[in-house]
């Protein structure tokens, strides 16, 4: 829960992103990376990372040396977000390329955890990657697919979309690929279709599996990964070729899922999730059926999420102050119609 | 718009998905690095701390988180 939680109380707060844009160089990275620091000078830094931090996720300041500042998990407020930026940049101001003692606070700045002393070592680092070299940050999508953007939408009573977009319980974006292979089954079962035939099941649960509400961890078809016990699922796609090379979509997809039980690491993780669809829409192969094109298809239906609630470590306080609670997040409870909209073009 | 009646033709769906998309959601504003390297050469370059949210996934490029 924590990057949702983050993004939407943290990185969405005006004063915040202003002081960011205005002092500081802002870097995303993979909390894999920390845990396994990959080769060369780089994953020199990602070591100090790994030295240092107070749990596998969490927000930090750096200065110029690689050299941790000071790491936080919570907030006791809005304001002290404010005020950790102003904390770190006058840190920064006293060692901006040398040797620092990491600070870290489990909530900035009331809960403080014991420093992590500088180690006396400075990184030499170089000013890029060797030739050849690949950024372990680097975006990667593999070659030959298609990347789809996915945007979903909760709707109010009346059929209109809920503002309130910071929170991915109203509003959700997120990148899908379409890979070669998704694409080569598609041209071959075009080929040999008279009419309508069955879409490939790679490609069919692809779209489903982007196609809810919420953070990463309430995915229904997310498995183990997201700690999920798949209770149902029902994906059944179809298409219809015309004269035109464009294929007509057709589906309905049903799946539910909760958190899995049994496990004494996800004691306090609970979550339930419906996700209930009717899909429409166009697929647009290569003339003679060379390749794919383009996709856009829509979803229409309802979905109930429910995150938190009593018995789990989402603490009650969470709606008032969610700044001190990122870790877990605040309590979502969702029940409504929604509509998702897939967008796949080549790159 | 939460449930269509009939079903929107390529053209108005590809209008649909474009109304959907908001173009100026807040944590879009921040132009987030995703090479070491390259944040620690403009850290230097103009002496400012870098911030690092570290997390399962990567919620720039408009993903979810």
């Amino acid at each position: 829960m924590f990057a949702g939680a983050a993004r939407e109380v943290v990185f969405s707060n005006p004063a915040v992103i202003k002081r960011i844009k205005k002092d500081f160089i802002p870097v995303a990275l993979k909390a894999a990376n920390v845990q396994n620091p990959p080769a060369g000078k780089e994953g020199e830094i990602y070591k100090e990372l790994l030295r240092t931090r107070p749990a596998p996720q969490g927000i930090c300041t750096m200065n110029s040396a690689g050299k941790v500042i000071t790491w936080s998990l919570s907030f006791d407020n809005q304001e002290s977000v404010l005020q950790y930026l102003s904390h770190a940049k006058k840190r920064f101001a006293n060692a901006p390329k040398g040797d620092l003692d990491a600070e870290r606070f489990r909530r900035f700045p009331s809960v403080k955890m014991q420093d992590v002393l500088g180690n006396g070592q400075l990184l030499e680092i170089p000013k890029r990657h060797r030739k050849g070299e690949q950024c372990p940050g680097e975006l990667r999508q593999a070659k030959g697919s298609l990347k789809g953007t996915i945007v979903g939408r909760a709707f109010d009573s009346k059929g209109h979309p809920l503002q309130g977009t910071r929170s991915q319980g109203n509003y959700i974006e997120d990148v899908l690929e379409i890979t070669a292979n998704m694409q080569s089954e598609l041209v071959q079962a075009a080929r040999i279709a008279n009419g309508r035939f069955r879409l490939p099941a790679s490609l069919a649960r692809e779209f489903v599996a982007n196609a809810y509400l919420g953070m990463l961890d309430v995915n229904p078809l997310g498995g183990d990964s997201v700690r999920a016990e798949l209770l149902s699922q029902s994906i059944e796609f179809w298409a219809e070729t015309n004269d035109n090379n464009r294929l007509t979509i057709s589906g309905i997809s049903k799946v539910s899922a909760k958190n899995r039980e049994g496990i004494a690491a996800d004691r306090g993780r609970k979550w339930t999730h419906l996700v209930d669809l009717k899909w429409h829409g166009y697929i647009d192969l290569e003339a003679e059926y060379k390749g794919v094109r383009e996709i856009i298809i829509s979803a229409h239906g309802n979905e109930q999420l429910k995150w938190g609630g009593p018995g789990s470590r989402v603490s009650p306080e969470a709606a008032k102050n969610p700044a001190a609670h990122l870790p877990a997040g605040r309590w979502l409870n969702i029940s409504g119609a929604v509509g998702y909209w897939i967008s796949a073009n080549p790159q | 718009m939460g449930e269509s009646a009939q079903n929107p033709s390529y053209k108005e769906l590809k209008k649909e998905w474009q109304d959907m998309r908001l173009p100026n959601v807040a944590w879009r504003n921040i132009e987030w690095k995703t090479c070491l390297l390259e944040a620690l050469r403009a850290s230097r370059k103009k002496n400012k701390p870098l911030i690092l949210w570290i997390f399962i996934d990567l919620p720039i490029d408009d993903k979810r988180c």
